[in-house]
């Protein structure tokens, strides 16, 4: 079985519309709340943690991730698992426990906002703009997957596929702005979920439960290797699948990309942001980190069945590339009906990747560029409708740069480039500036400015002018945000040294030791505590990970 | 679709006299919109129905495609025991009561530490 293309009928149709006129629904609805660009914005700083930590989650849950995960999972085995318990999780929670209260606590709107109050206006524009561009280049390799797989299994072409994700996406947020965005999300958890539980269900199933499937992995091309998460990673005696140390999966992977990932990424950030108390800000990454942990169930078990039941998967030629190995299970297991939740499912994960950062967008492209530097002082209804029309040409935009990403093979990699170019410096100024009370407005700027320039310098230096190489284009990205961070760090030290710093009695609610205390908020129950929460995360994915050395 | 359209009209209608009752602040109003938990109940039950019918009548073929395992009677079931979860908790506990709680307990909070002072 290596057919790609679905064979679908009415009732997956039937399905599919169901869902696009309930996610219409939401945003005409939403639309019917919105009064002041708070609202707009962050929801007016009013959801309740379990919508925003589910929204959380999934607005990470792009079907990028999905189809990336469970090729991994094809391609590296169980040691997939780390992107997750070392690669995830312990960055949620120190966002939870040890970030938000300043983020939440300083009432800022956006990521790029705290800059400015910690810093100065420079760092500020600085950030607003490196994280526009970073975010609707992101936004169109979201839109530009979505277009691939609608082709490979629906047969539309790729520019119909495009226009059609960007048309609905781009009608729910313009009405409803963030609430629909977020509500739609919560919504595309569940029935992304739905989607993937019967593929793992089936594939365990068929391949006679889980040690069925390990005695059967054993005996593909991944063996042994591909059951462990973290054996053979001793430095000079690498044998695991994805050819990588601890050190380097611990520093590389837990510590740089992913931290400055999940704590600095305002599309993530947003979420906990229009979280209402700083209780349940904090709480917003620690409910996420709970699905978190589990979500490998349900991405990589299907990669291993693929690997098992698809022969040849991983060949060049055509529909057998890891990437499709999720697909070509749907195709291969799931009857008429259920089909049709599958589809769903991943169309829904499509446009949860894009809209996240298309509110993002509009929001920093608003708040943090027009507002403070561009049209000052105008009514609040003036900034939601500049909101509005930023989102629709955010999204003309996006579907310029889905046109980039066509230029790439590797669409995980391209991404992780991203990352490493717009989140990495990100994460040292930010981490310097709330636990050194010292760290001067310059260095806060000059640091973001050299930590930026390095990861360019590392991937234009390796991708076009010759400069470096590196063993892949993944193995680039690490290096280049590694660079990034490093530096950042280094420039932003030495300027402070040389430097003014701020009165200390400004940097309240900004810096550790300062935070702002929220009086109004309800004594909460015990079971709301952050502490606990995020530290029965850790302890789970430790006792996860022990159990899958 | 009628249907949830006047489902979700009537969702708001409650919630905004809710809020006219007891004429709470921006925040809450927002706070309001209107109820995820119905929305994802409705989507859920819906789709569950859908598939168990279409699970109680598959054919054997289809059955054998995925594995023998009887999926879309199966995941009917579980979406719709899952949606009618939403909808029992959406129920039980109204989102306007709810925020009318909150808000008095956020009150007493303020005046507690208004009073500590």
């Amino acid at each position: 079985m290596t057919q790609t293309r679905l064979d679908t009928n009415f009732l997956d149709y039937a399905i599919l519309a169901i869902y696009f006129i309930v996610v219409l629904g939401v945003g005409f609805a939403a639309r019917r709340y919105i009064k002041t660009s708070l609202d707009y914005f962050l929801s007016g700083r009013s959801l309740p943690a379990w919508i925003t930590g589910l929204a959380f989650v999934s607005a990470n849950l792009g079907a990028t991730e999905i189809l990336g995960m469970g090729a991994n999972g094809a391609q590296y085995g169980v040691a997939t698992v780390n992107y997750y318990w070392i690669g995830a999780v312990p960055a949620m929670v120190f966002l939870g426990l040890v970030m938000m209260p300043f983020y939440y606590g300083s009432k800022v709107r956006s990521v790029p906002e705290y800059l400015r109050l910690r810093f100065s206006n420079s760092s500020h524009i600085f950030n607003s703009i490196t994280f526009a561009l970073g975010t609707i280049l992101i936004a169109g390799v979201n839109l530009y997957a979505l277009a691939l797989v609608l082709e490979l299994l629906l047969g539309w072409t790729i520019l119909t596929g495009i226009v059609v994700a960007a048309v609905i996406v781009l009608i729910y947020i313009t009405l409803g702005g963030l609430s629909s965005a977020i509500y739609n999300e919560v919504l595309q958890f569940f029935v992304i979920i739905a989607a993937l539980i019967p593929i793992s269900v089936i594939g365990l199933h068929a391949l006679g439960g889980w040690s069925g499937l390990s005695d059967k992995i054993e005996k593909t091309k991944l063996g042994e290797a591909g059951l462990h998460a973290l054996q053979g990673t001793a430095p000079g005696h690498v044998t695991n699948p994805i050819g990588a140390t601890w050190i380097g999966l611990v520093f590389g992977l837990g510590f740089v990309l992913s931290f400055s990932y999940w704590t600095t990424n305002f599309a993530e950030v947003q979420r906990a942001l229009s979280a209402k108390n700083l209780s349940a800000g904090q709480r917003t990454p620690l409910i996420g980190a709970f699905p978190k942990l589990f979500i490998p169930a349900i991405t990589v078990i299907p990669g291993l069945v693929a690997l098992v039941v698809v022969p040849k998967l991983g060949s060049d030629t055509g529909t057998l590339a890891y990437n499709n190995a999720i697909p070509l299970l749907m195709n291969k297991y799931l009857p008429n009906g259920m089909l049709g939740i599958a589809l769903t499912g991943l169309m829904a994960s499509f446009m949860a990747g894009v809209a996240a950062n298309v509110s993002a967008f509009n929001t920093v492209v608003t708040t943090d560029i027009v507002e403070p530097y561009i049209q000052r002082d105008r009514p609040d209804a003036y900034y939601v409708r500049v909101g509005r029309i930023v989102t629709v040409a955010g999204m003309i935009v996006a579907i310029g740069t889905a046109l980039i990403a066509s230029g790439y093979s590797n669409l995980m990699n391209y991404l992780q480039a991203l990352f490493s170019i717009f989140n990495a410096p990100l994460f040292a100024t930010f981490i310097i500036g709330m636990f050194w009370k010292r760290s001067t407005p310059a260095a806060g700027f000059w640091g973001l400015v050299a930590g930026t320039t390095a990861a360019l310098v590392t991937y234009i230096g390796y991708k076009w002018a010759g400069w470096f190489s590196f063993g892949s284009d993944l193995d680039e990205s690490f290096w280049g945000a590694g660079a990034a961070f490093v530096i950042d760090a280094i420039v932003t030290v030495a300027v402070t040294l040389f430097t003014k710093p701020k009165p200390v009695e400004e940097l309240q609610g900004l810096v550790w030791g300062m935070a702002n205390v929220d009086e109004s908020a309800r004594k909460p129950k015990w079971w709301e505590s952050p502490q606990l929460l995020g530290f029965s995360a850790l302890g789970i994915g430790a006792v996860l990970t022990i159990i899958f050395w | 679709m009628s249907e949830d359209n006047r489902r979700d009209d009537e969702l708001i209608n409650r919630t905004e006299s809710a809020e006219a009752e007891k004429g709470g602040g921006r925040e809450l109003e927002a706070a309001n919109l209107f109820d995820l938990r119905r929305i994802i109940g409705g989507l859920f039950v819906l789709y569950g129905a859908i598939l168990t019918i279409t699970g109680l009548f598959d054919t054997q073929a289809e059955i054998d495609k995925s594995a023998g395992v009887h999926i879309n009677l199966w995941a009917g079931i579980a979406m719709l025991v899952l949606g009618g979860l939403f909808l029992v908790w959406a129920f039980t506990r109204p989102l306007g009561e709810q925020l009318a709680k909150a808000e008095r307990e956020s009150e007493e909070a303020r005046a507690r530490s208004g009073g500590d002072r």
